[in-house]
């Protein structure tokens, strides 16, 4: 089961709409897949969809750098995913995304061989029914209200929002939303870091009779010191996002009392490995989860489905 | 009750699902895999290993970077 070949190729896939986010506006995907092939014949899939103003990697470095980690990992059993991730570490700092399709392909080969579905060989028993929402990409009050009555039609259980724009808007687009579509309906919030703290905690403040699951990342990132003031103030449970990318922030997050969630996407953990790493964490402390991504194809949100 | 209605395939600590995505794309070069279904359900495959792979028609090969 040594990896004798590994092939990457860009993959770039048009979106129905533009994805509008307070990061900005995306209209095409731009992602790599992975192909790992192994002595014996096995072949492993894997994909990552590098989201700039996030991971800081874009389709080309995930292929300059991904073929740097090809060759440290060429000739390794690829059921060694510790052993994978290590040298990947020791290679080269970050680039998580493009670490996530090897780990991705990695856990394709060693299920296989396993004879076991991802899911069992994560350690799962039961094959459950999974539910998403769907997202409200950014835009006016009257746009955002009309995609949620869209949403409501086409049956799905619950509406992601986007928002993180001036507070003010913010709470018109929800009551817009909420005027159209009534308030069965939960509604997850996702500012991305467009808030600071103390607009954060008036507009969550504002938000509290809306029946809203949490709000993810509402303060930028490299501010987590001030989570857990936001998190006290907010009668909306918070879910650390861009600010939890692998098991290391997870930590730090649950050390400060920062957050009562996680949102785990494997292009921000390096892979399935380290996501584990974050639901162990998450289950001692307590804490529940999303399991998210960016704009992957269903070939990277099957592996995270497994580990769902 | 919730987004995942039931606890996650793993683990319980896994509440929520927003896998959203797949769904905004223009085209569907994935063979197997997930499967979505009516009121944003998902079925996971029962296959041994991830269960997908790429339809190689929709990838570029001149484009590819090899090692081997």
């Amino acid at each position: 089961m040594r990896i004798t070949r590994f092939e990457l190729f860009p993959l770039g896939i048009p979106l129905k709409a533009p994805f509008v986010t307070s990061l900005g506006t995306l209209s095409e995907v731009q992602s790599v897949v992975l192909r790992a092939t192994c002595d014996d014949g096995l072949v492993g899939w894997g994909e990552c969809n590098p989201f700039w103003s996030i991971n800081g990697e874009t389709q080309e470095t995930c292929l300059a750098v991904g073929k740097h980690l090809a060759k440290t990992l060429i000739g390794l059993d690829a059921a060694d995913i510790e052993g994978a991730h290590a040298r990947m570490d020791r290679l080269i700092f970050g680039n998580s995304s493009i670490k996530s399709a090897f780990d991705i392909a990695l856990h394709d080969i060693a299920a296989q061989a396993a004879g076991l579905p991802l899911f069992r060989f994560l350690g799962g028993t039961d094959n459950r029914q999974l539910t998403t929402d769907y997202t409200v990409s950014l835009g006016s009050p009257e746009k955002m209200a009309a995609d949620a009555q869209n949403i409501v039609r086409n049956g799905f259980p619950v509406i992601k929002v986007k928002l993180g724009g001036t507070g003010d808007l913010d709470i018109r687009r929800i009551q817009a939303i909420r005027e159209r579509i009534g308030s069965i309906t939960p509604l997850r919030i996702d500012a991305n870091q467009g808030w600071d703290p103390d607009t954060a905690i008036r507009v969550l403040n504002a938000l509290a009779d809306r029946n809203i699951q949490h709000c993810e990342e509402p303060i930028p990132r490299w501010q987590f010191m001030e989570m857990r003031r936001v998190k006290e103030a907010s009668p909306i449970p918070i879910m650390a996002d861009e600010s939890c990318c692998d098991h290391h922030d997870a930590e730090r997050l649950i050390a400060l009392g920062a957050c009562q969630r996680f949102n785990i996407k494997l292009g921000k953990s390096g892979g399935l490995f380290k996501a584990r790493t974050i639901i162990a964490l998450a289950e001692q402390a307590g804490m529940e989860v999303q399991i998210g991504g960016f704009l992957e194809s269903r070939l990277a949100w099957t592996a995270a489905a497994h580990l769902a | 009750m919730d987004g995942c209605g039931t606890p996650g395939l793993t683990s319980d600590a896994v509440r929520y699902c927003d896998m959203d995505t797949p769904l905004m794309l223009t085209s569907d070069p994935v063979r197997g895999g997930i499967l979505y279904g009516p009121e944003g359900s998902i079925r996971v495959p029962e296959g041994p290993g991830l269960g997908a792979s790429m339809d190689v028609d929709h990838l570029d090969r001149t484009t590819r970077v090899e090692v081997h």
